[in-house]
């Protein structure tokens, strides 16, 4: 049943076992001597405050909004990149129009502040 | 014994998915559990499009439509959270039930 | 290839670039003076309008121009985009007043308004279904965020969430048959779905059935026919009186129009199994929301029902799927448009501080106070019922005329039966405004200009149409004709 897999099982299986193998090496290997700099957060983190599960102002909702919009939309522009040598000027003067109204929308949300909090 | 998905397993799942959406916009109170009700709906049509596009004599189209859907999806569920949020400020409650105001 | 022109889209690009920099144009107005709003909505739609006009005039355009695939321009196009130009441009007229009355009048509602026109005017011109879909679409949601434009009302808020839910509900029935007759079809331009439905294997037609069953239940939902009916009564009364107006006559035209070219444009060869379908829908619309409008004493609710009342008709005319039958449609979708606009335009620009006449109380006495509104008001509902020397009569005559030929008589008597349950509730208001004497001083504002202007143009259509319809039966036969 579907040969063509086997690889890729394979694969998988070297990569989960070489995960496991490494940590539990260092496990038994290394000696764990803390220190304070040591048990601190890592240089480019932050001190945790409170649980993670906090609730998020309600303002958040509309950058999220917005950033999917903008995200969702760009997908437009990775099939149109493919064949723009096909498409040409009527192409590039669509994509110019679709982006004019995006970048309008965006303007729009921008000057009323949607994106302050 | 061959595993290989035919079309017409995926239009099982795509018929399965669409049914399920559909009881879930019907029966859930809550709004954002309608919604995605509403998303579980339009996604099981994006893989009938889809799996068309793959099995079928209809070339691309089905992609680009589902595509186009995804878009038009995410534009509605913006749309649809406004208002649930506007509600909410009223109502302080999610539920869908609470708005009987129109009735008669 | 030959030459693509892009010409036919001009007058729903100019739409949508207005609606933009009307946006634009709230977001940079310094907070305390006023933004140029509605100056520049009815600028943008008169020139839409005129090029409609011109175009509509021009018969270069008369079977449809190459503009690349997805749409096409031909006389059923144009007929809609002047239709449909000419309401927004009406709704936009009446807002003003109803805004600064009932709070809440900003730029952002004239270019949500423009949105919603950019979709209907894509959705009757789609030949494609991709473009069809996301034109419904258009329409829709900027009609979702429209009915919830009164931010501190309640109703409005509900109004919008029940129509959202219900609306989706429509577009995924919609996209799933869509999706259905692509499978079928290979393709998702209605010509090559209507070629693979002709000739569809005896395997494919359950599909190709089950296709049409879903496209009926999603349009069934837009048009408001019963079972799909409904959200009907409670957004047309939760939603801003002008949005109610703009939803009654215009997104009804646009379902129509999308309606017609899919059904009898493109899947003529499944006839025997929609049609029956569609007439027992009609029945039922004709007969539930006639007597569900008998029930209501709120004017709102009661146009409501009326409109579903309406969907019936409509598709009583469609049974026919003759070139007379999409005539009648398109000549009554112009009488009905019109009429609505009125008069809802007139309840909206009555509206004082918040509150609008929507009871019988209210307009007691109005023959006597206002007699140019309730002399306009009478007309309209007149024409509503369908009594001679109005749209509404002629409009009635030519659909029920056009079931007849189809052999279905039936549903043809059941129309005029339910016409004529419909005058009870119509002739009530009138009754109510000239013979009932009014309670309490008269509270309501004064139309102003703008506002008196739209229900001119109403009230001169609906006569025109009634007395002379010949110019626009004429122009409704060739659209008819450029679709089948």
């Amino acid at each position: 049943m579907l040969p063509v897999y086997v690889p890729i099982l394979i694969l998988a299986v070297v990569a989960i076992g070489f995960a496991a193998f490494t940590i539990v090496a260092s496990h038994l290997l290394g000696q764990p001597r803390p220190t304070d700099a040591k048990s601190a957060v890592y240089e480019c983190g932050m001190p945790a405050i409170g649980t993670a599960r906090e609730r998020f102002p309600i303002k958040f909702y509309l950058v999220c909004m917005i950033f999917i919009l903008l995200d969702v939309d760009a997908a437009f522009l990775y099939p149109w990149a493919l064949i723009y040598p096909q498409l040409g000027w009527f192409g590039f003067v669509e994509m110019l129009v679709f982006m004019t109204l995006l970048g309008g929308g965006f303007a729009y949300a921008w000057k009323v502040g949607a994106l302050d909090w | 014994m061959n595993l290989e998905p035919t079309l017409a397993h995926y239009l099982l799942v795509s018929a399965a998915l669409f049914a399920l959406g559909l009881l879930g916009l019907i029966t859930r109170r809550n709004a954002v559990q309608a919604l995605m009700g509403v998303e579980l709906m339009l996604n099981s049509a994006n893989l009938n499009l889809v799996a068309f596009s793959r099995f079928g004599t209809g070339g691309i189209d089905g992609q680009v439509f589902g595509t186009f859907v995804i878009v038009v999806a995410a534009a509605e569920v913006a749309v649809a959270l406004a208002l649930v949020l506007a509600l909410y400020r009223m109502r302080r409650t999610p539920n869908l039930d609470a708005a009987t105001t129109l009735r008669g | 290839m030959p030459a693509v022109d892009l010409r036919p889209l001009l007058p729903a690009l100019i739409v949508a670039v207005t609606a933009l920099v009307v946006l634009l144009a709230q977001a940079f107005t310094p907070k305390g003076s006023r933004s140029p709003s509605m100056g520049l909505t009815v600028t943008g739609l008169a020139g839409a309008l005129l090029l409609s006009l011109t175009m509509a005039s021009d018969g270069r355009y008369g079977r449809g121009a190459n503009t690349g695939g997805s749409v096409v321009a031909d006389d059923f196009t144009l007929f809609f985009h002047v239709l449909l130009i000419g309401l927004a441009l009406m709704a936009a007229l009446l807002s003003p007043a109803y805004y600064r009355e009932n709070g809440g009048d900003r730029g952002e509602y004239y270019s949500l308004m423009m949105f919603s026109l950019v979709g209907m005017l894509g959705l009757v011109s789609a030949t494609e279904m991709i473009s069809m879909f996301v034109a419904l679409e258009i329409m829709s949601v900027a009609l979702y965020a429209l009915c919830g434009t009164r931010r501190d009302q309640v109703e409005s808020q509900e109004a919008a969430l029940k129509y959202f839910v219900t609306g989706a509900f429509a577009s995924a029935f919609l996209l799933f048959g869509m999706a259905l007759l692509y499978g079928l079809s290979g393709s998702t331009s209605l010509a090559r779905v209507a070629r693979g439905v002709a000739t569809a294997t005896p395997e494919q037609i359950p599909l190709a059935v089950l296709g049409c069953g879903l496209l009926i239940v999603g349009f069934g939902f837009k048009v408001a026919s019963v079972p799909f009916h409904m959200w009907t009564p409670d957004v047309y009364e939760g939603a801003p009186t002008t949005v109610t107006a703009l939803m009654a006559a215009g997104v009804k035209a646009a379902s129509f129009g999308a309606f017609l070219r899919v059904f009898l444009g493109s899947l003529p060869t499944l006839r025997e199994e929609w049609v029956p379908a569609l007439a027992a829908l009609a029945a039922i619309t004709m007969v539930i929301g006639n007597l569900g409008a008998l029930a209501q004493s709120n004017l709102k609710r009661m146009l409501a029902f009326s409109s579903v009342a309406h969907a019936g008709y409509l598709m009583t005319g469609m049974v026919g799927t003759t070139e007379a039958s999409a005539q009648a449609i398109l000549f009554y979708l112009v009488a009905y448009g019109a009429v609505n606009m009125g008069t809802f335009g007139l309840i909206a620009s009555l509206s004082k501080g918040g509150r609008e006449p929507l009871s019988l109380q209210d307009v007691a006495g109005l023959g006597a106070r206002r007699p140019a509104i309730a002399a306009s008001l009478t007309v309209f509902l007149i024409s509503l019922t369908g009594i001679p020397i109005s749209g509404g009569f002629v409009g009635k005559f030519y659909l029920f005329g056009a079931a007849v030929n189809a052999g279905y008589t039936g549903l043809a008597i059941i129309g005029v039966l339910m016409s004529v349950v419909s005058a009870y509730y119509y002739l009530r208001v009138v009754v109510a405004m000239y013979m009932r004497e009014p309670e309490g001083e008269d509270v309501w504002s004064t139309p102003e200009a703008p506002g008196r202007l739209a229900a001119l143009i109403a009230v001169a259509v609906t006569l025109g149409l009634g007395i002379w319809p010949a110019p626009v039966l004429d122009l409704a036969r060739a659209a008819a004709l450029s679709l089948l």
